[in-house]
């Protein structure tokens, strides 16, 4: 008969486990009634084995560690979209007021003779020159010459909103929670964090927008219906049409020619005269007059630097055609 | 140095993860047993014992620390557990024993219970990696010898003397004054225990 104690655990555990022979359960109840010793093993075992009647193992453990580390996270992406729509609320709210506030702003100044701009800082780049400027967030911006930009001091609010009319270039710092966004008169563009290029000068045919780099979203803002963003890849050109509300996305664009005017230079390709006279326009603070409709259609490639005068570049038309040009005062006339 | 119950309570409140961390760590496996007592199913006591720390963190800014971090979470497993049991609608006979006035002496018990249990799985999870995976399929996967041998590729003899060993290791580690402590609490609750042998 064995007596050695592995033995007689063996016979325990084969008895617990209800795998015990009929001569083994003998052996062990002799076992237990020899002596108050073995009887009290045996009822410590017995313990171990009925109280611990349930098991976890450390991989369970850590499984469902992360189980309530996906349940909280997955909570708190629930609240925090309940947020957004509680401010989407307020959005509406504010879409409906806003106008509003601005309609009957607007109709006193206009009675009262007064212009009133609220609290909105103004930067312009006359005509002639570029300018540039960085704003509280560390956004640079440049403004081609006639342009203006107006935002709030400390771009404070959900949003950072600029108001642009004219030609900018954008270096948006990125912030995520805080979109970056450029109003046009007809469009929005949304930005999380980019460079791009945004032309909108009034009384032009259309607004357009460049990407150099990342993404951002373009929104019409006087479309029958709600519409969804267009969204603008690197070197994407979106040209908004506000004759036929129409957008054209020209990809792969060159952007550098697109965005020249930042280093003082007015580049074009295969471009029109109107087109070339307008841009002169707006950079020499001057009116030039067409003889006809067919000059305007002539077409030219070349560099013109903000540096030169007006002279070198009504020279550099004449020596490349046969057009000749007469200035008196401010207004040019080309023949 | 172990944290004051206390402290753990007014860090996690202040959104401290590393004490959430150290509050699971020390009561999950306890709370599950705890549980399981009142459950007789440890999968549905884990997921309630998990909804528990979910909430604990997501509320625990309004959460007050009257109670300590232990009695806080027992409370809130126990209240899990019966929300379980009407919604299993056998919970009768189980919801009186607990609305009792011995509710509370009812609860400590469990609780004690728990706590056994849980002195014992982490004894399991500190046996050899063989050992444990053997014991485990015999006592909780309720092999038999032939079945585990079977599975895991050895004889049957090996087996036996490897649960054998596991008893033994398991008795060592838990310390005869704890053991008997433990003995003479169990046996004054459960003079209903019969032994056939």
């Amino acid at each position: 008969m064995h007596k050695d104690p592995e033995y007689i655990d063996q016979l325990i555990v084969s008895f617990f486990s209800g795998q015990i022979s009929v001569s083994e359960k003998e052996e062990l109840v002799a076992w237990i009634n020899a002596s108050a010793e073995n009887k009290e093993i045996f009822e410590k075992s017995k313990q171990l084995w009925e109280e611990g009647n349930a098991y976890l193992s450390s991989e369970m453990i850590r499984a469902d560690r992360e189980a309530i580390d996906r349940k909280i996270y997955e909570l708190s992406v629930r609240r925090d979209k309940k947020r957004k729509l509680i401010t989407l609320t307020y959005r509406v709210a504010a879409a409906i007021f806003i106008p509003l506030a601005l309609a009957l702003t607007w109709f006193w100044g206009y009675h009262s003779g007064n212009s009133i701009t609220g609290s909105l800082c103004e930067v312009s780049a006359p005509r002639g020159h570029i300018a540039q400027c960085v704003l509280a967030d560390g956004t640079q911006v440049w403004l081609n010459a006639g342009t203006t930009i107006k935002y709030t001091p400390a771009l404070q609010g959900k949003n950072r909103e600029i108001f642009l009319s004219g030609e900018a270039y954008f270096k948006v710092t990125k912030d995520e929670h805080k979109p970056f966004i450029v109003c046009t008169s007809e469009t929005e563009i949304k930005v999380l964090g980019t460079s791009f290029n945004v032309k909108a000068y009034p009384g032009e045919s259309s607004i357009e927008a460049t990407l150099e780099e990342g993404r951002i979203e373009l929104l019409l803002k006087r479309t029958a219906k709600m519409q969804a963003p267009i969204e603008l890849k690197p070197g994407d050109h979106a040209i908004y049409s506000l004759s036929d509300k129409k957008v054209v996305i020209e990809s792969g664009s060159d952007t550098e020619q697109l965005t020249a005017w930042r280093d003082g230079k007015f580049m074009f390709r295969d471009a029109d005269l109107q087109t070339i006279i307008t841009q002169l326009e707006k950079l020499y603070d001057v009116r030039i007059h067409l003889a006809n409709e067919n000059i305007a259609r002539l077409r030219f490639r070349g560099v013109f630097e903000y540096e030169q005068n007006i002279f070198d570049a009504l020279e550099t038309i004449q020596r490349t055609t046969s057009l000749t040009y007469r200035i008196n005062g401010r207004d040019i006339w080309i023949e | 140095m172990q944290m004051q119950d206390k402290e753990i309570f007014q860090r996690i409140k202040e959104g401290d993860k590393g004490a959430f961390n150290y509050a699971f760590e020390m009561y999950y496996p306890r709370l599950c047993f705890f549980a399981d007592k009142m459950l007789h199913d440890l999968d549905l006591s884990r997921s309630v014992v998990q909804q528990v720390f979910v909430d604990f963190w997501i509320k625990r800014e309004n959460l007050n620390v009257l109670y300590s971090l232990k009695s806080y979470l027992f409370h809130s497993v126990r209240n899990g557990c019966l929300d379980m049991l009407k919604h299993r609608r056998v919970e009768a006979r189980f919801l009186a024993s607990l609305t009792h006035p011995e509710e509370q002496a009812v609860m400590n018990d469990l609780i004690e219970e728990a706590e056994l249990n849980a002195r014992i799985n982490a004894a399991i999870q500190e046996l050899p990696r063989r050992c444990r995976e053997i014991f485990v399929l015999c006592r909780f996967e309720e092999l038999k010898y032939t079945e585990i041998a079977d599975r895991l590729g050895i004889s049957v003899k090996t087996v036996e003397m490897q649960v054998g060993i596991a008893l033994k290791k398991l008795r060592d580690k838990l310390s005869v004054s704890q053991m008997i402590s433990l003995l003479s609490f169990l046996f004054s609750k459960k003079s209903h225990f019969s032994y056939r042998v």
